[in-house]
């Protein structure tokens, strides 16, 4: 199998195919290619990208790419299943935390001054923003912007598998820890996937063999940073606006779709065990999933137990 | 008249700045909106339901603890393969 490595969406990027050298070298140019056009449309760290136009639109319809249009589609339905759990409007308070530049830039300059932490501006409810499907517009209400941060990269990983699956016969497309899954590695019948330990990083916490799919990791320890004194991540906890405080260190999912492991790993998380039987309800039950508490023990739903094949590597 | 002007202008400015400063601490030190809102959202949460730890990842006996749930360990590990190493860690 082939692979192809790069840096793109603040993530490490692994391209994997099997195939002819030729055919893969192919395909991984035009994935990459196809990656790193769709961050230019989704980042919200550039002026330039059509996140930014569509946050700059706030209070008057915005025209749409088609990409865009699905993408905010798919928040708004998720919005909806999650209770709010996921919520793409709290750009807002991320900059007020001090997520105000990409995490490579906030590493090296340091986060914004903790005065303005203080101030919890009220913005409307992301309930609010309309979507005409006909004509593709979007209407933010005026104060909202959007970060597609997690659920845009669950979705450029997906089209971007699909896309090289046209040049190889099984690929995996690995956006920083979120992953897309087409056909298997010759001879195997699953695709191994190792879970970081969410404390020691550099170390596997275990490895799960999965089906052809998705699987995504949301975990508070992997965007942190300081303000001020207060310790700072990038969950925030759309019920109080704050980083998420939770049980749990990270919660993995594996589903049919990029975008649901996405998202449901994100409101597992931030919603913890007290959210979880109202989440199942809503969805999450059809997925496997891992949470690893504070002890690093691992809980798995009665999917996980059935459909993972889970070996422990510490 | 100069005197009397420039002293009042310098006792503006540090009575400003002292203002400033006392309102600074008190803003600091009051209790923030959204502590406020996060106690009243945890009375809406739901009882914690019962979620049975994957117990056999410790010791990998293979046994459950008592919780009517199977895993099946094996007891050789999978070959390994010439495949990339795929890790899931968060985005």
């Amino acid at each position: 199998m082939e692979t192809f490595a790069f840096r793109a969406m603040n993530s490490d990027i692994l391209l994997a195919a099997l195939g002819t050298p030729a055919r893969t070298s192919e395909g991984f140019e035009e994935t990459r290619r196809f990656i790193q056009a769709c961050e230019n449309r989704f980042t919200r760290f550039s002026e330039e990208s059509e996140l930014s136009a569509l946050n700059r639109s706030a209070g008057t319809p915005f025209q749409a790419s088609p990409d865009l249009f699905a993408v905010v589609a798919l928040a708004q339905h998720f919005f909806h299943q999650t209770r709010g759990l996921f919520d793409p409007s709290i750009l807002p308070d991320l900059k007020r935390i001090g997520y105000d530049r990409s995490m490579d830039f906030l590493r090296a300059d340091g986060p914004a001054p903790l005065f303005e932490s203080l101030l919890v501006e009220e913005h409307p409810s992301f309930s609010e923003m309309d979507l005409d499907e006909t004509r593709g517009m979007i209407l933010l209400p005026p104060g909202m912007s959007l970060d597609l941060g997690g659920i845009a990269k669950g979705w450029i990983a997906e089209q971007a598998a699909t896309l090289l699956s046209d040049f190889s016969s099984a690929c995996a497309v690995n956006a920083g820890g979120d992953m897309f899954l087409i056909g298997l590695p010759e001879g195997e019948t699953h695709w191994p996937v190792a879970i970081e330990d969410p404390l020691q990083p550099e170390n596997d916490l275990t490895t799960i063999q999965v089906d052809p799919g998705a699987v995504a990791t949301s975990a508070v320890t992997k965007r942190v940073w300081k303000q001020g004194e207060k310790q700072r991540h990038h969950l925030i906890d759309p019920r109080t606006r704050e980083p998420a405080q939770t049980e749990w260190l990270s919660v993995t999912v594996i589903a049919p779709h990029a975008y649901q492991a996405e998202v449901f790993a994100k409101a597992l998380l931030i919603g913890g065990p007290q959210e979880l039987e109202e989440l199942s309800r809503r969805g999450a039950a059809r997925f496997s999933y891992l949470a690893v508490d504070h002890d690093l023990k691992i809980w798995g739903n009665q999917n996980s137990l059935e459909g993972l094949y889970v070996n422990r590597t510490l | 008249m100069k005197i009397i002007k420039t002293a009042l202008h310098y006792w503006i400015a540090i009575v400003s700045v002292l203002s400033f400063l006392v309102g600074w601490g008190m803003l600091a030190h009051s209790l923030k909106p959204v502590q406020a809102s996060s106690q009243t959202s945890t009375q809406n949460t739901v009882s914690l339901p019962a979620l049975p730890p994957i117990q056999a990842f410790g010791g990998l006996t293979g046994n459950n603890s008592g919780s009517g749930l199977n895993l099946s360990v094996p007891n050789n590990p999978p070959p390994v393969s010439v495949f990339p190493r795929l890790r899931s860690g968060g985005s």
